[in-house]
């Protein structure tokens, strides 16, 4: 079990081994981002809050 | 259990759909893992020369007491540059180019999940490096307050304040992207039979320290966008006059600082977690247990941040905490140098270059170690504090770490790359200058900082010209000596020893890891159909 088969699964799955590899490196890659900007906002909100 | 033995067709040579593009061209738009990694390490090798280049200004200037060859602005703009182009240039570069090149082959994977962004990471880490390099010549001269850009010093910049800034913030776009790629590869890429408990040591650590850098390099981008705005806009963050604290940029920058130390030595950890088994002929010694010490190391450098400063004037309560957190690193580091050793315990040793530069690497970090133990005393601290003693201790824990390492990497893998063996003699002269010059340069420098001389000055008092001069000697030699290393790169892509090295290249290699199974060197895509892996201990 992958990372995001769970998510895709949900999402009715993509066709294909290499095209559902392919989604779930770039839906790994959306989630890593947001998180990486979440983390720039947040330290930012907190040292204007000091 | 990290050794395995992969089961694949053999169609991994170069009849994919696509080879590499003809002429310069190949290397300016290259998607290829490996393309990209050698495009890393040559830009980490020349970045090495570069830092290394400041670095002998400075024992240059600091060879006797008074002035001598520079004024004092660039001297402080040297020790900026010289760390910046060092972590961010050299260090950080070599070991995503390492990754690029090894993890792929390592968990049986064609490339990185995500080529094209693979090579935007790499062209915004050279547009990152050459606007930093770019400020060495504007009106005011470089950044001259030390890597830590602390303020309010780092707002009487020139010119270059907000170009040093742009840069920090492209580098570290480049390196979550990079971190990101890594651990989408990872994740996702895998052979069938890699579960994660069998990926090598150096997939594992960089998983780790891939996870490191999305977490802190936004919080120095949060922290460097804070002062380009008090300077430029007005706000005042880190203004006392303006209601701002200066202690707060040093809380965020060592939030961000502190775990950057362990993004350049896990890595480290991991590659000589490769290399001592294949040297030592036996499996590594404690692997859950490296793997479990790699992730505590990881967390605890999130909670000891404020270590840097325990003489700003924290409350006693906040010492202590910061000072016994520090203290518990010492554990699971222990726990790696013990099953280094445990590795090589009773071993059919063999001492090739890679191998020497391993041990030296354990016997050296495990000293730098032991003076960060010292530091991390908050009483003693306030002896050591901004004293030549902190430049000893993390010179020994970079330069005879990881530099060594990367050299270790160097010599370990070039052979499999480049399908040439090096020249083994060369390699050892390399070596032996390298760790004799090394200590000649770095050990003085303790006895300095015990004495009381303070780092980031150009002139001295009379007292420490002595260990000066050794100490800017070992400089010279060790500096002039990384030339060999130079040499042996060009040779052994050029043919090296006229020798072919077989798949394995080292005796048994193929029981340690996947990349060995492959040609040396390996076909363009690695692994067009994915191997089987199955762990050795089953054959």
């Amino acid at each position: 079990m992958h990372l995001f088969d769970a998510p895709l699964a949900l999402m009715g799955g993509a066709s294909g081994d290499r095209m559902k590899t392919k989604t779930k490196n770039i839906l790994t890659a959306v989630l890593l981002a947001i998180v990486a900007i979440a983390i720039y906002v947040f330290a930012v909100i907190k040292a204007v809050s000091q | 259990m990290s050794a395995v033995v992969a089961e694949h067709d053999g169609h991994h040579h170069d009849d994919h759909a696509h080879g590499p593009e003809k002429g310069l061209l190949r290397w300016i738009v290259t998607t290829n893992h490996k393309d990209i990694g050698t495009l890393y390490l040559l830009f980490a090798l020349t970045m090495f020369f570069v830092g290394g280049a400041m670095a002998l200004v400075i024992r240059a200037e600091l060879f006797e007491p008074g002035l001598q060859f520079v004024e004092p602005q660039f001297f402080n703009s040297m020790t900026t540059m010289h760390a910046l182009v060092m972590v961010f240039g050299a260090v950080m570069p070599g070991f995503v180019g390492l990754a690029n090149w090894m993890i792929p082959m390592m968990i049986g994977a064609p490339d990185m999940a995500l080529p094209r962004m693979n090579n935007m990471s790499f062209w915004m880490l050279v547009a990152g490096v050459l606007l930093l390099a770019s400020t060495l010549f504007m009106e005011g001269g470089a950044p001259a307050a030390g890597w830590t850009l602390y303020p309010p010093l780092v707002l009487q910049t020139g010119k270059a304040l907000p170009f040093a800034i742009f840069s920090v913030h492209l580098l570290g776009v480049s390196s979550i992207m990079g971190a990101i790629n890594i651990i989408a590869t990872i994740f996702n890429m895998r052979a069938p039979g890699m579960t994660l408990m069998k990926m090598p040591l150096f997939v594992w650590t960089w998983l780790i320290t891939a996870f490191l850098l999305i977490a802190v390099m936004p919080v120095f981008a949060g922290a460097v966008t804070m002062l380009l705005t008090d300077r430029f806009f007005d706000t005042s963050f880190f203004d006392a006059a303006g209601g701002g604290d200066p202690v707060l940029y040093q809380h965020i920058f060592w939030f961000f600082g502190h775990p950057e130390v362990y993004i350049m030595i896990l890595p480290t950890f991991g590659v000589a977690s490769t290399i001592i088994p294949v040297f030592a002929r036996k499996p590594l010694f404690g692997y859950s247990s490296m793997v479990y010490a790699t992730a505590s190391i990881a967390f605890l450098s999130f909670v000891v941040w404020a270590h840097h400063m325990f003489t700003v004037g924290m409350p006693i309560a906040g010492e202590l905490y910061f000072m016994y957190a520090t203290m518990l690193i010492a554990i699971p580091t222990g726990v790696k140098v013990f099953n280094w050793t445990a590795t090589m315990w009773k071993g059919s040793m063999t001492f090739e270059t890679p191998m020497l530069f391993s041990i030296a690497f354990v016997v050296l970090f495990t000293l730098g170690g032991f003076t960060g133990l010292m530091m991390s005393i908050a009483p003693s601290d306030f002896q050591y504090h901004d004293t030549y003693f902190i430049v000893a201790h993390f010179h020994y824990t970079l330069v005879p770490a990881s530099v060594f390492i990367l050299m270790a990497a160097g010599y370990y893998w070039l052979p499999k790359w480049t399908g040439h063996m090096y020249n083994e003699k060369i390699g050892q002269l390399h070596f032996w200058l390298s760790v004799v010059s090394v200590n000649i340069l770095f050990f003085p420098q303790h006895f300095l900082g015990l004495a009381g001389m303070p780092r980031r000055i150009p002139d001295y008092a009379v007292q420490f010209a002595d260990w000066n001069m050794i100490s800017s000697v070992g400089g010279f030699i060790f500096g002039i000596s990384q030339l060999l290393f130079l040499y042996i790169v060009i040779d052994t892509i050029r043919g090296g020893t006229g020798e072919k090295v077989s798949d394995e290249v080292w005796e048994d290699a193929h029981k340690h890891g996947l990349e060995w199974t492959l040609p040396s060197p390996p076909p363009y895509h690695s692994f067009t159909t994915p191997p089987t892996v199955i762990p050795t201990e089953h054959i």
